[in-house]
């Protein structure tokens, strides 16, 4: 161990390197926070009917003073604001832009956070979503219904609405994980055995694809390839609706988890010595990270990546500590997604381009840079 | 604290880590545990630390039993360091010793938390890498952390297991002489477990010998560790030198 030059009085207080993190953390917060707003009226405002940004924001605060018009004040204060100067910015803004906005962010929240919890829970930063088989098995769910035309229990009948797929894609997500909890009340629950379950099932319900593909005829075939690629064609009010609730239960309940995963990452041993039952916790934290996971997949089909890059990109940012990581993880994963899939919609518009597609290209090239880059990787 | 074993036993299948083993510990002691590889010290820390349930047996903490307390409870009487660490890749060490309020806290950090951890941090002499990442630190400058940490926990009884296995000669015997002078002047306890028999001759005030699970000798280190225990429990032949400046043990070779 080598002396550090420095005299014990020029050593900093404790409070006042605290107080340092602390400000910069918010402030990194503070400006993604910034960056995410940017972000969404840039993506409300391009597209193939190109908008001002003004007009997007009377657009929104037109429609927000139509639907309050009977309340008193609010509906007045929003009536101010006047009409867009364009018709038909309302429609495209209200009804098509911010739904899709919405369900991308959200998704890319879910998405982010879950992978940073089960990357905490089972500390190893290569963990997410995916490895853990929970995307495999949404899509075997899918694959059911759009090949086979029927849902859960054939309860559900294909064709009147995608809401069959979408809730045997949830389904599935969710069994992947009553099987990996299954496995582990017989072998337990160390990282390595959920691991080693998550990609085990993963392969299995990845076989269960191919299955259904090699089946399938040639539409299917085509609706199941463009549900494997990911994509937001699903977004509709209502989608954000359903998702949002369960994204926001789901993420306060982790956050509200933050010092356990802090404890956690240090070890089991000296997280059962700092009270924590650790066995509780894992399965716990990746009951409700599946759930927000699988409920956005449900809807998008498969967007890699993110559940991956988001809380890697955090934890360089703003360290380990989960208080900071998971807030943090939530803003850079909507922020990232929407990016991607305002590119993924405006680049060869008015064609479209599955943003799991532009996920891959991301993450790939992200990940060869992180190689790269070698070990040095604390930025903060 | 008052602390008392009696007839902890763990099982491995048909193998008995630990058998029978009782002892009986009071406040400010520092209590040895030696022994051979496999002996059963890590699995004896463990299981006092409530991190490992025995198959037998009660821990007493103060006149209570361990099994009964809540973890937080536990977790504010007990510090432990294991032998085996995780390293938390993106923390500051100032973040890992925070960790060890864990116990005491709900959400926020109050400047009295902050004020524990300096403290910790200074007795351990390590405040100058407070805001270092704990993959830039050696191996022994994190053992110290970990160490650091289990001190900001300000339990009543401080479980180390082998914390001077990655220190240079200095340094472990700063750390036997920090934590034992910790342990008297907060009215603590300390059990320990070591390799180093002169390190557990000088520190401890009792010393248990564990061979295959079960105690071999314990009491006073002058008593305990002699020619005859180190002959019967290591296979080593050993002679105890007097100087001026204490005893030492000087093993001399395996016995044939």
């Amino acid at each position: 161990m080598q002396e550090t030059g420095e005299s014990r009085a020029e050593w900093k207080e404790v409070n006042e390197l605290y107080r340092q993190r602390y400000l910069k953390r918010l402030a990194l917060l503070g400006t993604i926070s910034a960056l995410l707003v940017l972000a969404v009226l840039y993506s409300a405002s391009v597209g193939t009917a190109p908008l001002s940004i003004g007009d997007v924001f009377l657009a929104v605060m037109h429609n927000i003073a139509v639907k309050t018009a009977g309340i008193p004040l609010i509906g007045q204060l929003f009536a101010l604001f006047g009409e867009p100067q364009s018709g038909t910015a309302e429609v495209i803004v209200v009804n098509m832009r911010l739904p899709r906005i919405m369900l991308a962010m959200l998704t890319g929240v879910c998405l982010a956070v879950s992978g940073a919890v089960m990357q905490g829970v089972l500390r190893n930063p290569l963990v997410s979503p995916f490895t853990l088989g929970l995307a495999s098995a949404a899509s075997f769910g899918a694959a059911i219904t759009i090949v086979l035309g029927t849902g859960i229990l054939g309860l559900f009948i294909a064709g009147g609405s995608n809401y069959d797929i979408i809730i045997n894609a949830f389904v599935f997500g969710l069994l992947s994980m009553m099987l990996i909890y299954g496995i582990s009340r017989v072998r337990g629950t160390s990282q390595a055995t959920l691991i080693l379950a998550g990609v085990v099932l993963g392969y299995i319900f990845q076989a269960g694809v191919i299955i259904l593909k090699y089946w399938s005829n040639n539409d299917k075939l085509k609706d199941l390839e463009m549900w494997l690629m990911g994509g937001m064609w699903g977004a509709s009010w209502n989608a954000v609706l359903i998702l949002l609730p369960i994204a926001i239960v789901c993420i306060v309940l982790l956050a509200l988890k933050a010092w356990d995963l802090n404890a956690l990452s240090a070890g089991d041993e000296i997280a059962r010595n700092l009270g924590i039952r650790v066995e509780r916790l894992r399965l716990y934290c990746l009951l409700l990270a599946t759930i927000a996971a699988s409920s956005c997949l449900a809807f998008t089909g498969v967007v890699g990546f993110i559940g991956l890059m988001a809380p890697h990109i955090c934890r360089m940012l703003i360290g380990n500590d989960h208080r900071y990581l998971i807030p943090c993880s939530a803003l850079m994963g909507g922020l990232i997604l929407l990016l991607s899939d305002t590119f993924a919609r405006t680049v060869f518009s008015p064609l479209e381009i599955p943003v799991g597609i532009i996920m891959y290209i991301i993450g790939g090239i992200f990940f060869l840079y992180l190689i790269l880059r070698g070990k040095e990787s604390h930025i903060y | 604290m008052k602390i008392k074993i009696e007839g902890l036993g763990v099982d491995y299948g048909a193998h008995k880590a630990l058998d029978d083993v009782s002892f009986e510990g009071n406040p400010g002691e520092v209590i040895s545990v030696i022994g051979p590889n496999g002996s059963g010290k890590s699995t004896l820390i463990k299981c006092i630390a409530q991190v490992h349930r025995p198959s037998r047996g009660t821990v007493c903490l103060n006149d209570r039993d361990a099994t009964s307390m809540d973890p937080n409870e536990i977790a504010r009487l007990i510090g432990y360091v294991p032998q085996n660490f995780h390293y938390l890749f993106f923390s500051t060490v100032m973040e890992t010793v925070l960790l060890g309020r864990k116990p005491h806290i709900k959400w926020r950090i109050s400047p009295h938390d902050l004020e524990v951890v300096q403290d910790a941090l200074d007795s351990m002499n390590i405040r100058a890498y407070a805001g270092k990442f704990m993959d830039q630190l050696s191996g022994g400058e994190k053992q110290k952390v970990y160490i650091a940490r289990a001190l900001a926990q300000e339990p009543e009884l401080f479980l180390f297991d082998e914390p001077t296995s990655n220190l240079d000669l200095k340094h472990q015997i700063e750390v036997l002489e920090i934590t034992r002078k910790l342990t008297k002047s907060r009215g603590a306890s300390m059990i320990v477990a070591l390799h180093d028999l002169n390190l557990a001759y000088t520190y401890s005030d009792a010393v248990i010998v564990l061979n295959k699970g079960r105690i071999y000798a314990c009491g006073k280190p002058v008593d305990v560790l002699t020619p005859a225990t180190i002959q019967a429990v290591y296979g080593v032949e050993a002679m105890i030198v007097e100087s001026d400046f204490g005893r030492h043990i000087v093993p001399l070779k395996v016995k044939t």
